[in-house]
């Protein structure tokens, strides 16, 4: 079953196999949910999110386009759909998640190699892209998040977002251009 | 060809057609404005390259699966020992062999063999119902041993079903 194309466990998901829907989760959670985080910069509200979106998955099974439907393209749909949704309830702000509560859950992939100059470093340069992106309008935030983290073709943002290419590729512009701006001139002049 | 950031993004993404890409690197060798462009795609991409890899916990799916109801497999359902429906059963079908051997009993010692029937010592003894309860327990046997197979494995077989 784990070699099963996508199409073929959500046949299985539409009749209750859990074990497909698993492989399906392991398939898809990391790029869900590293969408999530970098869109609501919030690791907790990610978590939440990351759940809802497969839960949905499990019982929106039914509405699955089986015939011509692309199961990466309708899985980002119900993300960006459920993080959209959140966020533009009040309750939820666009505060900034403390760095160090992050770093802290996280193990380093070789801790060994990492010295506390550079492991500061790093700190402060995510933190910084953390906040620039942050700081984005949420159209422009997503796009660039799409395609530049989560690599979609821009025909596939068009479907999921259900926006014109031009439009996008244009907030891609401007996007970056703001970017810039909020990286500039620390991190970013330094990174040609 | 014109500068077109559009044509450079497709290019930068590796989403430009092969005779787009050439015509697009033909171009950038002599567009400073252009290569200024993609100078600047480069250096954005490998700035945001350096946002690391987040991890969710490793328990989501569980968590997940907490919400949904997920169908059961079918528990083999337990049967009590003794059940009072065979009894049941068996008492309606003796009381209907009864009457019924008390029917044919009472038809056959009216007809004309019956008379020389009982010239015979066991019959005399037994008597027309007697004789009747033979019968039926003669073909009775016969039926269910002929019957005992089939049902055995048409037993079995949706059994090895559930």
């Amino acid at each position: 079953m784990e070699k099963s194309t996508d199409k073929e466990l959500m046949n299985l998901v539409l009749k209750k196999n859990s074990h497909a829907f698993k492989i399906l989760y392991q398939r898809y959670e990391l790029a869900i949910f590293n969408f999530i985080f970098k869109y609501t910069s919030s690791r907790e509200i990610a978590q939440d999110l990351l759940q809802e979106t497969f839960t949905r998955v499990w019982f929106a099974a039914h509405l699955f386009d089986y015939e011509g439907g692309n199961f990466r393209g309708w899985l980002y749909t119900i993300a960006l759909n459920t993080t959209r949704n959140e966020m533009s309830k009040k309750r939820y702000t666009y505060q900034y998640l403390d760095v160090a509560e992050i770093k802290g859950e996280q193990e380093p992939a070789h801790p060994e190699a990492e010295q506390p100059d550079s492991k500061m470093e790093n700190l402060d340069l995510k933190e910084k892209i953390e906040q620039a992106l942050e700081n984005l309008k949420p159209h422009f935030r997503e796009i660039i998040i799409l395609k530049h983290f989560q690599q979609l073709k821009f025909r596939e943002i068009a479907e999921i977002t259900k926006t014109p290419e031009s439009t996008l590729k244009a907030r891609f512009h401007r996007g970056i251009e703001q970017l810039r701006k909020h990286l500039d001139p620390m991190e970013f002049s330094d990174a040609a | 060809m014109q500068h077109n950031k559009n044509s450079l993004l497709k290019l930068f993404y590796k989403e430009a057609s092969p005779q787009e890409e050439s015509e697009l690197r033909k171009h950038l060798t002599t567009c400073k404005e252009c290569q200024k462009y993609m100078q600047f795609l480069n250096r954005m991409g490998t700035t945001l390259d350096k946002l690391p890899e987040e991890r969710p916990l490793s328990n989501t799916f569980e968590r997940i699966m907490e919400n949904i109801p997920v169908k059961q497999p079918r528990t083999a359902f337990a049967r009590p020992t003794i059940s009072a429906a065979p009894f049941f059963k068996i008492a309606f079908s003796m009381m209907f062999i009864v009457l019924l051997i008390y029917f044919v009993q009472s038809k056959i010692s009216l007809l004309p063999i019956w008379d020389s029937l009982q010239k015979f010592w066991l019959i005399d003894a037994i008597g027309s119902f007697g004789l009747m309860m033979l019968i039926f327990f003669i073909v009775g046997t016969f039926i269910t041993l002929s019957l005992a197979p089939i049902l055995y494995f048409d037993i079995n077989r949706k059994a090895l079903r559930l």
